[in-house]
């Protein structure tokens, strides 16, 4: 039998019609890579899921994509949940997507697994390796994207801690097939063109996917070989990468990458302050417990001892003195006295008082020469006789000798 | 002083310090460091006065790489 002529309409409505009570193609799912996407202002999602040979069209209503719990991307293999139907106007048919999966995540785990595996082996995440971060950089080097916001959070982190340090941001992507080249050219452009302190590598938040970048082994070797600190900073807390397990140290996040590269400033003044202040006060302590330590020497028994044996020789001294005045003295005294009988003595021994008596001297004529024996006197000779109150002169008439 | 980190100085002066605050020192000795220590301060206070902020951006323009002054969205 031969059926009349069908209008367009009619024959996609009855393909649709075959499409809707297929058993299969009313609950399928596809696997597939994500092209074309293209989310519309309406909040229906299009694309196109592709894999070697072929093409999928498919669209997701706004009611099912805001359940999405990724942002599904170009070049992302996911699983598309749905049913095939035609979308009339145009004939064409397609996959009514309800809910996408990422596919191949236990692939990238298992490649994760393994290079982490492999670089561990190397010593890539040895700590003796790890490079200590410079105190208080003068230069930082960021390798980023420009635009994102990681950037904007490691510099606003910077700047608002310590203002005084020069932030180099070398642009940068972050996902896709160029990123690890460019995040490489990012670090070694700091090892060999723009000298930094330190260098942070980083990104924001994503999916696993965008965040593979930093999985990526020639990232690891050019953070491996960097002679500059590197600080990852990718993602959020509890996103690991490879980059993380390389690098010098980890960050958490952008703005923590921020707060571990620089001190602050005001603490770092302060710090100054304090250590100035200290050194002087514990010198000038220094110098007041040697003036004590001194004042107690002198004062000391030992050093006393000196000055005290010359006071007590002065103070005996002084009686030593005082002995030999009082000697002096008596001795004085009795010599006086000795004197004084002396005279007495001589008083009564002298001529005079015996002349005094009545008796007189016989004395040569003319002379003061006493005679004292008949010897000296010759008959005829001259003498004189003094008496107590004047001179007789005689003659010798006789001398009689015994 | 000319080879010295900023940090390397601030470690040199709490050395100093606790061997100061140790009070184990001659009185020389500790004048001499004393003088040290007030050195690496005026070297830090310097330097940090010296330091001086700024931000530059490194874009890939085709084969070169240029630089620019990166001004934050907002400021």
């Amino acid at each position: 039998m031969e059926l009349r002529a069908l209008s367009v309409s009619e024959v996609n409505s009855y393909i649709k019609k075959c499409l809707n009570t297929d058993p299969i193609l009313s609950g399928i799912t596809v696997q597939g890579e994500i092209t074309n996407y293209k989310p519309h202002s309406s909040g229906h999602v299009y694309f196109s899921l592709k894999d070697s040979c072929s093409r999928l069209r498919c669209i997701m209503f706004r009611d099912y994509a805001v359940r999405l719990s990724f942002a599904p991307a170009e070049g992302m293999k996911v699983l598309a949940k749905g049913s095939i139907s035609v979308y009339e106007r145009d004939g064409q048919y397609q996959l009514y997507v309800r809910e996408i999966s990422q596919d191949g995540l236990g692939e990238l785990y298992q490649a994760f697994e393994l290079l982490k595996k492999n670089l561990e082996k190397k010593g890539y995440f040895d700590d003796n390796k790890k490079k200590k971060l410079p105190f208080m950089p003068e230069r930082i080097g960021v390798v980023t994207s420009a635009k994102g916001a990681a950037v904007r959070d490691i510099i606003t982190t910077i700047k608002r801690r310590f203002d005084k340090t020069k932030i180099y941001v070398f642009n940068s992507l972050v996902q896709g097939d160029s990123a690890p080249e460019q995040i490489c050219g990012g670090i070694e452009y700091f090892n060999y063109k723009e000298p930094v302190d330190v260098i942070i590598i980083g990104r924001g938040g994503g999916s696993i996917e965008e965040l593979w970048a930093f999985n990526d082994e020639r990232v690891a070797q050019a953070i491996y070989r960097s002679h500059i600190p590197v600080v990852s900073a990718v993602g959020h807390q509890t996103d690991f990468t490879i980059a993380d397990f390389v690098a010098d140290m980890r960050a958490p996040t952008p703005t923590a990458a921020g707060e571990l590269v620089v001190p602050e400033l005001k603490q770092v003044s302060e710090r100054l302050d304090e250590a100035c202040h200290r050194m002087g006060a514990a010198v000038e302590r220094n110098i007041r417990l040697n003036r004590i330590k001194l004042k107690s020497i002198r004062d000391s028994y030992g050093f006393r001892q000196p000055c005290d044996r010359i006071l007590q020789l002065k103070q005996r001294l002084d009686e030593e003195q005082e002995r030999l005045k009082r000697a002096f003295a008596v001795y004085r005294h009795n010599v006086k006295m000795d004197l004084g009988k002396k005279v007495a003595k001589l008083d009564s021994l002298s001529p005079l008082s015996v002349l005094e008596r009545g008796y007189a001297v016989v004395m040569e004529a003319g002379s003061k020469k006493t005679v004292k024996s008949v010897m000296q006197v010759e008959k005829d000779s001259k003498l004189d006789l003094r008496f107590k109150d004047g001179v007789v002169n005689v003659g010798v008439l006789r001398v009689k000798r015994r | 002083m000319k080879n010295i980190s900023f940090e390397e100085a601030m470690e040199r002066m709490e050395e100093i310090i606790k061997s100061l605050e140790g009070g184990e020192l001659e009185l020389d000795k500790s004048l001499e460091i004393f003088e040290e220590g007030i050195k690496m301060y005026r070297y830090c206070t310097k330097k940090l006065e010296e330091m001086e902020g700024r931000v530059k951006v490194i874009m890939q323009q085709e084969d070169a790489l240029e630089k620019f002054d990166f001004e934050l969205e907002g400021e």
